[in-house]
């Protein structure tokens, strides 16, 4: 009886943790999907302690590889595993860098459902260009039956530079279905508030950012293209999944270790823990334990505020 | 800093606009008060209602700008002066200051000038207000002398006639192709919810490769305000994801469905739609179009209550940042005159669209347009005012249609409704009869010039071509002495524009003339008679250039290639004759003579090769079907533009491809023309053809590196020489001196065998300079630098202060027309100057061309710029009685003793001969410098008394026949005394003119150039290409 409910979809996840344990919001990810899925696929690169190879095994179907490649390699082998993709009416590729889904995965299909989109994702960005973020990405059955589809994963080759992985898959899956013809939309869809939010967020992390130009005397002029680029809205509007009923239903873990536009994460967490006490469950501890092997990247690192602009933190901070 | 031409241009646009819309009443009042307007006239043109003048003079300032309407049947602006004939400046104004042009072909003004007594140097503009002031019905038309005499009263009504005939045919296409600012009125009945939900209506969506526009156009279907619908997606094997893309939407919508074919061509996939459609009505988009919400509901609505068959809706076009509309409202007969229809705005009942027999999968280009044609011969399309579309025409797709295939497609289309071979081939033709098919030159002043120059040939003219009303008007006045038919052509290649002359001809062999080309009646004679002839299917002319050399004298093919090049372009004309009057291997050419029957046979020019190549085309064809081979006729066709650069739009590598399915060989013949002209090829060249942009490929076509072919020994040997002379080329060059001097010593040097052209200052630097032997540098006007290579021979015949030891050193070798200037100059620049004498043309300067009626008592040739010239002032105030030759005069005292403004270089010797005394002087430089003037030698040569400023070496050279004076009273002793007191008797005169002739004739002076070339060029070390290696050079 519930079988004939399950959707018929296939699910491949990415997962990869440093100590060869399972998260607990990867526990509670994968039980989110299992009556959400005919087959769910996780492809890990992590060195797995035992309990957790033989929990995973219980829940799901296990690939276990070297770690190189990023997701992407990942969602390969997982897809190329996968054999016949045209058998479902949709497959996703996700990986375990977030905490949620903070509603069912059901209730998110179901409002995607008649949206005339031929792929999706969870959120999209117009930064480098635009894209899905492909931590969560869906695909309906005649995309993953197109040319441009099959031919995307049929050349892929592992990549272990996080920027050129952005730059080539990430975004380039998008621009190239999109090239096809295909048509794209995300979940979560920005209100005219958030944007504007989202636009006072990226100039005050455009006051902080290092990664400029080495000249002092171009920096201010930097400083204002820097304030006119897109967001990434897992970072400039992960808040959202406070509002409403958690209109952005994940949360980034490097948006929490990171911080990366200086809106005070910590905060975030807090807010987070208070408002989705299930899902957030472990977080602490989980977090403490990578923390390590998440060190902040140097590029990325943020410097103070000027002084007289410090207070503007109250107005644009996680909330 | 310096402006961009574009923004200056822009800006003056602007100015202009802004200056005649502020201005408008005033030049409308002015306009008025000219007295010029006739209101029947303009009523004809406009179709409209006006009662008073300055009604018709506000609507013409107002509308001037998009029609060209005249106010008076005998003003055509375009013909005025002026390099920019839209000015702001109104008619009466332009008119009013215009000084040489006539505006129109009926009016001449030296008759007008003279029939009302006018001053001759009044200008043109005054005497034409004068006299269309002053005329009243019975009064006579000034017209040219060669035109028969007609009153003004028949004129005009003649005019008025033509008028209305004109606005009559331009009814059917007169809004075509203009893009319109505003959506014309008009009611749209969009449909209503509550008249149910309407009739189904099937869109048919043929595809090929664009899956990455398809889904816009889709979604623009889909989401259509008319619900009723249905989407046939024809996929014309696609090898993108369209079918993935389609699969995608089908998901979403029942109302779509997928057709995949293999590929086959948008015409197939069209028709597999159209038989696929269930509908009643059915509409066309392509995928890189989408409809506004409302446009099916406002068409179907309209066409349901009125019962239209076929309707076509707006289209609104942006084009950097202007948007105007697309909207024509026309019939079938419009719409041969061009496509205003577009396939996605268009919606038709689908048992028409169906009876119309699809889309034509044998065309590869404007199938759109071949398909509405028929359908609107079915049934009349109807425009319904609405925007169905928006085009940003600043986008284009790189790989579309229109720049793959030949743009004659669309001729192809009009073709099949506009020509009819079989029904041309029954028609009866007249015995003997030469008909000349003229393609109408968009200039008017040079369609008027090509209709003159044919006249004498005894033919009928079938002037066609998309005309505008000036052509109307001046080809009606025309028309009434000649068989001129007068043909609307729609606005379509050149090859289908001849082919509808060729119907409506008559006579039994046609000229073809090219808009671009214009013919003299001899040569149109010589083509027609050698037509005589059953072996030749086509005749051409030497086509000739704008700086008089050969821009083709037939087609060449190189070896293994059908991708022609005119033969021998850039040539000295005296080339291509050499090997005219025999076959060449095909026809390129602006003009070409065959027989109408054979014409109609192979059914004329092919419009697919649209406006160029289809002559080439034709003549192999002709060849092919044995009906006889091309020949080069030695007469000549004035090309105007460059021979590819016709004002119709071009499409040479589109035209080359088509040879080279068509063709698989070349015709043999091109060889053997280059031998006649004395050539043989030895490489080829390989340029790509102008205009291979696009996707496709480039077209080479092949032109051949040629070398001289050594010439046969002869006695003395034939040497190719080439002769330059300052004079423009063209009829500009026509009263320059220099000209007649080259072609006079061109003729005797061809006496003595040797091969010579003229080269006019444009042609200076041909590239065929290169295979002369000696280059004779006549000095005029122009420094000339000589090119080394051949033998380089300067004459200096005149200016001879402008001439440097430094330009004279660069020559091989140097004479002067001076005794003294050459032995001066020799000895102070050390450089060897012969003295060679000017000189005189025998046969046509000679004591036995007088005739009593050409007597006058004192003669002067020659013009002047508004002064006087000092012998003519002395021998007026001698009291002579002065007959004057020449311009400028009007303004001088002798104004009234002007007998001609112009004296034709074959008449002068009449003049000459049969004078009491003929008055002579020098320029300046050349008195100063003993250069005697030829005109003393023509003179001479007829045996005249000459009076002439003293000029040094005269006395020696004509014995007496030339008297010279020093001071005005030796002008008035010389006049004034019996005249056999100071000038020899009769019988010496005689003897004097027969040793002038002899010695000092153009003949005399061959031989001696050609014997200082002969012994200079054998001192030459041997040059590899010029013949002085090849040949011994004998003394003769």
């Amino acid at each position: 009886m519930i079988e004939t409910l399950t959707p018929n979809r296939l699910v491949v996840m990415a997962s990869y943790d440093p100590d060869g344990e399972l998260g607990p919001h990867v526990r509670r990810h994968i039980q989110a999907w299992q009556d959400e899925c005919q087959r769910l696929i996780v492809v890990t690169t992590s060195q797995l302690k035992a309990a957790d190879r033989s929990w995973l095994n219980e829940h799901c179907e296990l690939i276990e590889r070297e770690n190189y490649g990023y997701d992407f390699y990942s969602y390969k082998v997982g897809l190329d595993a996968a054999g016949d993709l045209s058998s479902y009416d949709e497959v996703v590729i996700c990986n375990d860098s977030f905490v949620g889904p903070l509603r069912p995965y059901r209730e998110i299909f179901a409002e995607m459902a008649d949206q005339h989109l031929d792929f999706w994702g969870m959120t999209q960005t117009l930064r480098v260009k635009h894209h899905v973020q492909s931590f969560f990405v869906v695909f309906r059955s005649w995309v993953v039956a197109s040319k441009a589809f099959t031919n995307f994963w049929a050349e892929m080759s592992p990549v272990s530079d996080r920027r050129e992985v952005i730059h080539r898959y990430e975004v380039g899956m998008s621009r190239t279905l999109i090239d096809a013809g295909f048509t794209v939309g995300s979940f979560f869809r920005e209100t005219p508030a958030e944007a504007r939010l989202a636009r006072a967020r990226v100039i005050w992390w455009a006051l902080r950012r290092r990664d400029l130009n080495r000249r002092r005397l171009l920096r201010p002029w930097e400083r204002l293209q820097r304030a006119r680029e897109p967001w990434n809205p897992m970072s400039g509007l992960a808040d959202s999944a406070l509002r409403g009923e958690s209109r952005l239903p994940l949360v980034k873990l490097d948006t929490i270790r990171y911080d990366p536009y200086g809106l005070n994460s910590a905060r975030l967490l807090r807010k987070c823990t208070e408002q989705y006490p299930e899902s957030f469950a472990g977080m602490d501890d989980y977090l403490a334990r990578t923390a390590s092997r998440y060190r902040p990247r140097p590029r990325e690192m943020l410097a103070k505020a000027p002084l007289l602009l410090r207070p503007f933190i109250l107005l644009v901070r996680y909330r | 800093m310096k402006i961009p031409d574009s923004i200056r241009r822009g800006l003056g646009r602007r100015v202009r606009r802004v200056q005649m819309r502020v201005l408008r009443p005033w030049y409308a009042r002015q306009l008025t008060r000219a007295g010029i307007v006739d209101i029947e006239y303009y009523q004809a043109q406009t179709g409209l209602k006006f009662r008073t003048a300055r009604q018709v003079a506000k609507h013409y300032l107002a509308s001037a700008a998009l029609d060209d309407y005249s106010i008076h049947p005998l003003l055509e602006p375009n013909l005025l002066g002026g390099r920019r004939p839209r000015s702001a400046k109104d008619p009466a104004v332009r008119i009013a200051t215009e000084r040489i042009f006539s505006p129109h072909p009926l009016f001449d003004p030296v008759q007008a000038r003279r029939a009302l007594n006018l001053a001759p140097n009044t200008r043109v503009g005054q005497v034409w207000l004068k006299w269309v002031r002053s005329a009243t019905e019975d009064t006579a038309v000034p017209v040219p002398p060669t035109e028969p005499p007609i009153t003004w009263g028949q004129l005009r009504r003649l005019l008025i006639e033509g008028a209305t005939q004109w606005r009559e045919a331009r009814g059917r296409w007169r809004t075509f192709g203009y893009p319109v600012q505003e959506l014309p009125a008009g009611s749209v009945i969009p449909w209503s919810a509550d008249r149910g939900t309407g009739p189904l209506v099937s869109v048919i969506l043929a595809t090929w490769n664009r899956a990455h526009l398809l889904r816009e156009a889709i979604d623009s279907v889909l989401a259509q305000s008319y619900r009723n619908l249905e989407l046939i997606v024809v996929d014309d094997g696609s090898s993108d994801d369209t079918a993935a893309i389609v699969a995608g939407v089908m998901s979403f919508d029942s109302r779509v469905r997928l057709i995949s074919l293999p590929r086959s061509g948008v015409s197939a996939a069209r028709n597999a739609g159209l038989e696929a459609a269930l509908g009643e009505y059915v509409a066309f988009i392509d995928s890189d179009n989408t409809w506004n919400v409302d446009f099916l509901t406002d068409t179907v609505g309209t066409m349901t209550a009125r019962k239209w068959k076929v309707a076509h809706a707006a289209l609104q076009v942006s084009r950097r940042g202007k948007t105007n509309y697309r909207a024509t409202d026309g019939d079938f007969h419009a719409l041969l005159m061009g496509n205003f229809i577009d396939m996605n705005v268009l919606l038709a009942a689908t048992e028409t669209a169906r009876a119309a027999v699809g889309f034509d999968v044998s065309m590869k280009r404007s199938v759109d347009y071949d398909y509405i044609l028929r359908l609107a011969e079915l049934e009349t399309p109807h425009l319904v005012p609405t925007v169905a579309a928006l085009y940003q025409e600043d986008q284009s797709d790189s790989i579309r249609i229109s720049n793959v295939q030949a743009i004659g497609w669309a001729s192809v289309a009009q073709s099949k409704h506009l020509v009819d071979w079989e029904v041309a081939s029954q028609a009866t033709r007249k015995a003997g009869a030469l008909s000349v098919v003229l393609a109408v030159p968009k200039g008017l002043s040079d369609c008027i010039d090509s209709i003159r120059a044919l006249d004498g040939a005894d033919a009928e003219l079938v002037c066609v071509a998309p005309l505008n009303r000036g052509h109307y008007n001046c080809l009606t006045a025309l028309a009434r002495c000649r068989d001129l038919k007068i043909t609307q052509a729609a606005n379509t290649g050149m090859s289908l524009v001849l082919n509808l002359g060729a119907i409506a001809s008559s006579g039994e062999r046609i000229i073809f003339v090219k808009d671009n080309a214009s013919l003299t009646s001899s040569a149109a004679l010589a083509l027609a008679a050698t037509l005589d002839d059953q072996s030749v299917a086509i005749a051409q002319p030497i086509n000739e250039s704008a700086t008089m050399t050969v821009a083709s004298a037939g087609a060449y093919f190189p070896p293994g290639d059908v991708v022609p090049s005119p033969l021998l372009a850039e040539h000295p004309t005296a080339t291509a004759q050499r090997t005219a009057g025999a076959a060449v291997a095909g026809a390129y050419s602006a003009v070409i003579a065959m027989r109408a029957p054979d014409f109609i046979a192979i059914e004329g020019f092919d419009p697919l090769f649209h406006n160029t190549m289809f002559e080439v085309d034709l003549s192999l064809r002709a060849q092919e079907r044995g009906l006889g081979q091309t020949v080069l006729v030695d007469a000549f066709a004035a090309v105007r533009t460059p021979m590819n650069r016709p004002a119709y739009p071009l499409d040479l590598p589109g035209s080359a491809r088509l040879m080279k399915q068509r063709w698989a060989t070349p015709p043999t013949g091109s060889a053997e023309s280059l031998e006649r002209a004395g050539f043989a090829a030895t490489v080829h060249q390989a340029t790509p053809l102008a205009g291979s942009t696009g996707p496709l490929a480039e077209v080479y076509v092949r032109t051949p590196e040629l070398m001289p072919i050594p010439e046969p020994s002869s006695s003395p040997p034939c040497l190719r020489w080439a002769i330059d002379v300052a004079a423009p080329a063209g009829p500009k060059g026509a009263h320059w001196g220099d000209r007649h001097f080259a072609n006079s010593l061109a003729r005797s040097l061809r006496k003595l065998g040797q091969q010579v052209a003229v080269d006019h200052r444009e042609a200076r630097d041909r590239p065929s300079r290169k295979y002369d032997d000696v280059v004779l540098t006549l000095r005029g006007l122009d420094k000339v630098t000589p090119m080394p290579g051949p033998l380089n021979l300067l004459w200096v015949i005149s200016h001879p202060d402008d001439v440097s030891p430094r330009e004279l050193a660069a020559y091989d070798l140097a004479f002067a027309a001076s005794i003294g200037w050459s032995a001066q100059k020799s000895q102070e620049w050390g450089l060897s100057i012969e003295p060679l004498l000017q000189c005189t043309d025998a046969s046509l300067f000679s004591p036995t061309r007088a005739t009593a009626a050409a007597a006058s008592d004192v003669l002067f040739v020659g013009s002047t710029r508004g002064v006087s010239r000092p012998v003519v002032n002395y021998a007026v105030n001698a009291g002579a009685d002065l007959a004057i030759f020449g311009r400028g005069w009007e303004k001088t005292a002798a104004a009234d003793l002007v007998v001609a403004e112009q004296l034709p270089n074959s008449e002068l010797g009449v003049r000459y001969a049969s004078a009491a005394v003929v008055l002579n002087d020098h320029w300046a430089d050349m008195l100063r410098n003993g250069f005697i003037s030829n005109r003393l030698f023509d003179a001479a040569a007829c045996g005249a008394r000459v009076l002439s400023d003293r000029v040094a070496g005269a006395d020696e050279v004509f014995s007496g026949l030339v008297q010279s004076f020093d001071t005005p009273a030796d002008v008035t002793r010389l006049l004034s005394q019996p005249l056999d007191d100071n000038w020899p008797s009769q019988a010496d005169r005689l003897a004097i003119a027969e040793q002038v002739r002899l010695e000092h004739s153009f003949d005399r002076r061959a031989e001696q150039l050609l014997d200082a070339a002969l012994s200079s060029l054998e001192q030459r070390p041997a040059d590899g290409l010029h013949r002085k290696a090849t040949q011994p050079l004998t003394n003769w």
